[in-house]
């Protein structure tokens, strides 16, 4: 038993040694990675009011759940983001995060870019991270709400809040381009 | 069984040996490492156009709510098309196919923690968004767009803007390929039904030298801005609610917007939400300017004691080229020299009990 271990591990050994050569680092430079990733998606967000709404406590002096129709304004349906803008004051609110959002033909790759763009390219002659946009996206009563708060949430003991304005998206948008992503400076 | 299981791993050792020896990973010293300087992500549009809200009748809707008139009636602004596109777009009518470039890939859009010390905020790490950087202009000899003539004014330190004589296009990175199209059709809403439409269209706009600072002191967020735009053509009209019969339009040709807000430590803009819920925002008192207070807060020298805020600090200037109203010109018009020494503004609901 103990040879044929010691057998087994001097092949290992002759395989790594003589089988699979390690690349130069010139060859290594000369690899390039030319696949992409190809995505496409359908978000929907808190169309019954989210999760809180349907299972949070209604009893015990809570009050989370709420009927959460589309067009509901009610400050327990949708998403809620609230940031407190200093210690003791209010809050920043992205308030009422909800509908549908869908893309098709969001395209993630990686591009050398050594040319064009009005003489930019050559001099610039570096890898950015390439964000292809879709050819249009596709929205559903996607709302969104900016407001400020004197609370985190709207169930809190003498909650108030001001709504700044709210946006409401329905239908197509579209647009055509990449976003490309770099760092900046001198690594 | 163990001394099999040592010789198992002796062997994985060996292998993994071999395969470490062939590795080409070299350490880097402290002084190469010490060369490291990550400054930041940039970002740019490549041949980019977006567009938005039409096509309303097929149910392509932005809708912005939340403002009421007057009467308690609810005003909704009913976004009829949104649209970013190149140079001839034609007010909107040639937005997909006609992209543009925004920022250049040696000029980006950039997102980093800067060095508070490097710009006038002792010992803070401090969040920047920048828009592409401004160069120093060959008729202005500043990062001003504005070229200018200046006088001394008796009673007023330093010198102050008497005119502008010109504009500078080589203060901008961004060529004229790299300058927007945008506008925006907007039909009003009052109650349900619609009043009125409104347009606005914005040609070759940059907003180069731009940027947004913020960082966090005595547990309050802290922040500069400064908004740099520049626009070749800027026009307003008004239509019938169906989007006909068009006024006539006001044009504001070669547009320059130069305004900065905050300065540095010395005079922080707050943002904060009290705790009625209310936003306020505030440009500070400029007590840290000053050596020396007298009794009520102000500078004890009196303008002596703000020279360096009247000559360095944040300003506002507004030019514009031409003004025509329905085809006549009226010329230029400028506002110079706008400073704000203390600022605080709050919101309150109209809507609250």
């Amino acid at each position: 038993m103990k040879n044929v271990v010691v057998l087994v591990s001097i092949l290992f050994v002759s395989i790594q040694t003589h089988g699979l050569e390690p690349l130069s680092a010139e060859d290594l430079s000369a690899v390039s990675g030319q696949g992409g990733v190809y995505l496409s998606g359908d978000i929907t967000i808190n169309e019954n009011g989210g999760p809180l709404n349907i299972d949070g406590p209604s009893a015990n002096g809570y009050s989370w759940q709420t009927s959460c129709t589309t067009a509901s304004t009610d400050k327990r349906c949708g998403g809620r983001i609230a940031v407190n803008s200093g210690a003791g004051g209010g809050w920043l609110v992205l308030d009422n995060i909800r509908g549908r959002f869908s893309f098709e033909g969001l395209t993630l790759r990686t591009r050398k870019i050594n040319s064009d763009f009005d003489g930019d390219g050559a001099a610039f002659n570096s890898d950015v991270f390439e964000i292809g946009l879709p050819n249009n996206l596709n929205y559903e009563d996607a709302s969104f709400t900016i407001a400020n708060s004197n609370s985190a949430r709207p169930t809190d003991a003498g909650f108030m809040q001001t709504d700044i304005m709210t946006v409401n998206i329905n239908g197509k948008a579209n647009l055509q381009g990449n976003l490309l992503i770099f760092p900046t400076g001198a690594p | 069984m163990t001394k099999n299981f040592r010789y198992a791993i002796l062997s994985t050792f060996l292998l993994s040996m071999v395969i470490q020896v062939n590795a080409e990973l070299i350490g880097l010293d402290d002084q190469e490492l010490g060369a490291v300087d990550g400054e930041g992500i940039g970002f740019i549009l490549e041949d980019f156009a977006f567009e938005a809200g039409t096509d309303v009748a097929t149910g392509n809707r932005l809708d912005i709510s939340g403002i009421k008139n007057k009467n308690g009636q609810d005003v909704v602004l009913s976004v009829s098309q949104f649209y970013v596109a190149g140079a001839g777009s034609n007010r909107g009518a040639n937005v997909i196919g006609n992209p543009v470039n925004l920022g250049r890939l040696l000029y980006p859009y950039n997102l980093e923690l800067v060095d508070g010390d490097t710009i006038g905020i002792a010992d803070k790490a401090v969040f920047e968004y920048s828009a592409p950087h401004r160069n120093t202009g060959s008729l202005s000899g500043s990062d001003s767009m504005l070229v200018v003539a200046t006088e001394a004014r008796s009673g007023a330190k330093g010198q102050r803007i008497d005119r502008v004589t010109g504009i500078d296009i080589s203060v901008l990175n961004s060529r004229a390929a790299e300058r927007a199209d945008f506008g925006i059709r907007y039909d009003l809403e009052v109650a349900g039904s619609r009043a009125q439409s409104l347009e606005g269209h914005a040609q070759g706009v940059a907003i180069d030298g731009s940027y947004i600072r913020l960082w966090g002191e005595n547990n309050e967020m802290v922040g500069n801005l400064a908004l740099k735009v520049f626009a070749s053509d800027l026009t307003f009209y008004a239509c019938d609610s169906a989007g006909n019969n068009c006024g006539q339009d006001v044009r504001f040709q070669n547009f320059v917007l130069e305004n900065e807000l905050g300065w540095g430590e010395k005079q922080p803009v707050t943002f904060e939400v009290d705790s009625s819920g209310n936003f306020t925002i505030e440009v500070g008192r400029l007590n840290s300017a000053c050596a020396d207070l007298n009794s009520s807060g102000g500078c004890a020298l009196g303008g002596a004691g703000y020279s360096d805020f009247y000559n360095n600090g944040p300003r506002a200037d507004i030019h514009i080229g031409n003004v025509a109203v329905g085809g006549a010109n009226f010329g230029s018009a400028t506002i110079a020299n706008m400073q704000i020494q203390y600022l605080r503004a709050t919101s309150h609901d109209l809507g609250a009990p």
